[in-house]
């Protein structure tokens, strides 16, 4: 028999020793982005990259589609953003942190979609 | 490449829609409906009935005509909601060798992903007809709200009708998707759907071209067929009380019972009233009896207010998973044939505080969405994208039997989640991973989807191993699970993908049989039509014999009756037969033919003699093309004749 573990389970992908890219990131947003902000800009990823738009990259584009979905699901709301914010170390006011990793995205996705030029 | 066709499969009714340009088009089936009754028949020579002509002979062959194959799909013969159908239903349900609801007919047992196909077969050659072209990917609806072993038993149902089922989509989403592609709209909608057997309601966001599906509910017990039910059952009620006489016991009567509760059921929706009338219903030792009872739209009303009611509750929790107030939803978009019922109308009206959307149609939206999804997959519909997600939790059985979930209910697809759990007992040396689906607190209430274990854990005091569990569903919903230790890297996995409850192997048979089937099928329609064809030649050889036979020469008539006994005695016998002796039947008759030509061309047009006995030698120079071309005319008009007769035997029998 299995036993839970106590304590919630961290965010999968941001274990803060495993700590690469953030949610923000992978959304390609500001922590001080709005609700709107943050549907409008998954919406734009999900059109992107999901696997049902990108059939001859089904495998690779559904890995990025789930990460997607979970950073989505973790900064839907202003509560959810500060709390990941509280979590992970980030202040909202202050973006320098990831200023220099905003090219993340454009480079995994030149990686997976070098003929993809949607957006 | 192939098309990728759209097919709403339905409880009742199926529907088969494809991309024609920017727009889904419903394809008209052979009988040129654009719906197909989902009822297989077994006819008392072994052929199989699809569709229409399945629902026509229902009333004389109730116990070999399935219907609502849906309600079985994927369930277990214990299921309650399967025990449900198994009093109701004239035919026989049966449990099937791995426990799962199946049906039998003549002795022969079917699972209902076969009969299922046998309805998929039929959708696949209405949309060839259309196309013109081989079929041989799909995108199939299911309810919302169905399980993973109902999703995956008609996925199943798609392999055997040879289809590969590209994706498996939510009806209502389905219908979502139809809607938002006509308006380019953009808000949040909500989609009440009432079919045949299931009702489900989705709340989605629409906007840059994506439909995020934000909540489900339903119930998949919940439809049309109920409201029939409640019908039949008041019809039989007042049928008791003034004879004594259970209809319910008789399986003829209470099939013609069924039908007529439906009929009323449709035309209460548009009056207020309407009479049922079933003239030789049954009799007793007294005589024949005749039910005759009119039934109001406000009685129909009271009679079902508790299943409308029923409705409801799962609007409420979609809205409460989806955080809206009723108020926040821009439009209701209704779909099913039961949303026509004015106090269905009324009550979604009532709980949303708005009246709803009634521009699509409710009984075609869900395949023209499947043919959109189909497109989107294709690639041939750009700018779309539907995120649909999963209707119910899944997750493990952990300590004390309770459900730990893992992806919570309306999760978007394709989707991840892991969560590491550790050992119960000291020494532990392996651990079962049992996935289960659904939103009870303990695991047992739930649907087990399957189980694995993880063995070769080093010993160690409780708590202190790491057992990291994956739950992976990708686009399709299909769930992989897997385990790993994470001291030793040691890992197991499982794709529940074969709880549709039949194995690769059973699929393929199931594909084999279908096949085959399909071929018996064609012979024996093309040895049916051969010996129809037979049967109307000897007809009009013998009338022509008997008014001109003293005119023909005698060795003419003698080898024209020779050849019709000939035909007569191979009726029964093969294709290849019947068209010999047939041939030969149409060779000796010539000069009959001739003869009986003449006759008739003089009558008609009271030409001289010179001029008929012209016409006729020119008709005679080109009989033998001209032969096949009447004696086929010929044929239609019986078979239209035999089809009249039958219906009205069916209505006075």
């Amino acid at each position: 028999m299995l036993k839970q573990t106590s304590g919630k389970h961290m965010p999968s992908l941001n274990t803060k020793k495993e700590r690469s890219v953030s949610y923000y990131e992978i959304l390609n947003i500001e922590p001080l982005a709005s609700d709107e902000d943050v549907k409008k800009a998954y919406r734009k990823m999900a059109m992107r990259f999901h696997p049902d738009q990108n059939p001859q990259n089904r495998r690779m584009s559904e890995l990025h589609f789930k990460l997607i979905n979970e950073a989505y699901s973790h900064l839907k709301t202003k509560k959810q953003r500060s709390n990941y914010n509280h979590l992970m170390h980030i202040d909202a006011h202050n973006d320098n942190t990831f200023q220099q990793n905003t090219s993340w995205i454009s480079t995994l996705a030149a990686l997976f979609w070098p003929t993809n030029n949607k957006s | 490449m192939s098309k990728v066709i759209g097919i709403d499969l339905g409880t009742t009714n199926s529907c088969v829609a494809v991309m024609d340009g920017k727009e889904p088009r419903v394809i008209e089936n052979a009988e040129g409906a654009r719906t197909t009754p989902s009822m297989i028949a077994f006819g008392k020579d072994g052929e199989r009935l699809v569709g229409q002509p399945a629902k026509r002979q229902a009333v004389t062959n109730p116990d070999k005509t399935l219907y609502a194959i849906k309600r079985l799909i994927g369930r277990r013969f214990d299921d309650p909601q399967a025990k449900d159908l198994i009093e109701k239903a004239p035919f026989n349900i049966v449990e099937g060798d791995n426990g799962d609801a199946w049906v039998e007919v003549d002795g022969e047992t079917y699972a209902p992903s076969q009969i299922a196909a046998i309805l998929l077969q039929k959708m696949k050659e209405t949309a060839e007809a259309y196309l013109g072209e081989k079929v041989t990917k799909a995108v199939i609806t299911v309810p919302a709200y169905f399980n993973d072993s109902q999703r995956q038993a008609t996925k199943d149902a798609g392999k055997i009708a040879g289809l590969d089922v590209e994706r498996i989509i939510n009806e209502p989403t389905a219908a979502a998707l139809a809607y938002g592609l006509d308006k380019n709209s953009a808000g949040t909608i909500a989609v009440y759907d009432l079919g045949g057997g299931t009702f489900d309601v989705s709340i989605l966001e629409i906007g840059d071209g994506v439909f995020e599906v934000k909540s489900t509910n339903g119930d998949t017990f919940l439809g049309g067929e109920d409201f029939d039910s409640r019908i039949i059952d008041y019809l039989a009620d007042e049928f008791k009380k003034e004879q004594g006489i259970d209809l319910r016991k008789d399986k003829l009567a209470l099939q013609r019972l069924k039908e007529a509760a439906e009929k009323a059921k449709i035309e209460l929706s548009s009056t207020s009233q309407t009479e049922v009338n079933l003239p030789f219903v049954t009799a007793d030792s007294s005589g024949p009896k005749h039910l005759q009872i009119s039934l109001s739209r406000a009685k129909l009303e009271s009679l079902v207010d508790d299943l409308i009611k029923r409705t409801i509750n799962p609007c409420k929790k979609a809205m409460k998973d989806a955080g809206l107030k009723p108020s926040e939803i821009d439009d209701i978009v209704l779909v099913g044939g039961m949303t026509r019922m004015p106090k269905v109308i009324e009550a979604v009206k009532e709980y949303f505080g708005k009246e709803p959307h009634k521009g699509v149609n409710p009984d075609e939206v869900v395949a023209d969405g499947a043919a959109i999804q189909g497109g989107v997959l294709q690639g041939d519909v750009k700018d779309v994208l539907l995120l649909d997600i999963t209707p119910l939790s899944l997750g493990i059985e952990t300590l004390g039997g309770v459900f730990t979930r893992l992806i919570d209910r309306n999760t978007t697809i394709p989707s991840k989640k892991s969560q590491v759990f550790s050992t119960a007992e000291d020494n532990q040396n392996a651990v079962t991973i049992r996935v289960f689906q659904g939103e009870r607190e303990m695991a047992s209430d739930n649907k087990i989807l399957g189980q694995f274990d993880l063995v070769g854990i080093p010993p160690s005091a409780r708590g202190i191993p790491q057992i990291e569990v994956t739950f992976d569903i990708d686009a399709n919903g299909i769930v992989n699970v897997s385990a790993k230790d994470k001291a030793t890297n040691k890992e197991q996995q499982i794709r529940i993908q074969a709880s549709g409850g039949l194995s690769d192997d059973d699929i393929n048979q199931m594909v084999k049989d279908a096949e085959s089937n399909a071929d018996v099928d064609k012979k024996l329609r093309e040895t049916v039509e051969a010996k129809n064809q037979a049967e109307s030649m000897i007809h009009a050889t013998e009338k022509s014999l008997s008014e001109f036979g003293d005119e023909v020469p005698a060795e003419d008539k003698e080898a024209t009756k020779k050849a019709i006994e000939d035909l007569k005695s191979v009726l029964d016998g093969s294709k290849d037969e019947i068209e010999d002796k047939t041939q030969v039947l149409s060779e000796a008759s010539m000069k009959l033919g001739e003869i009986a030509y003449r006759k008739a061309q003089e009558e008609a047009a009271g030409q001289t003699d010179e001029e008929a006995a012209d016409a006729a030698a020119k008709a005679s120079e080109s009989d033998n093309e001209d032969d096949d071309d009447i004696v086929d005319a010929e044929i239609i008009d019986l078979e239209v004749e035999d089809d009249d007769d039958e219906n009205n035997e069916e209505k006075t029998a």
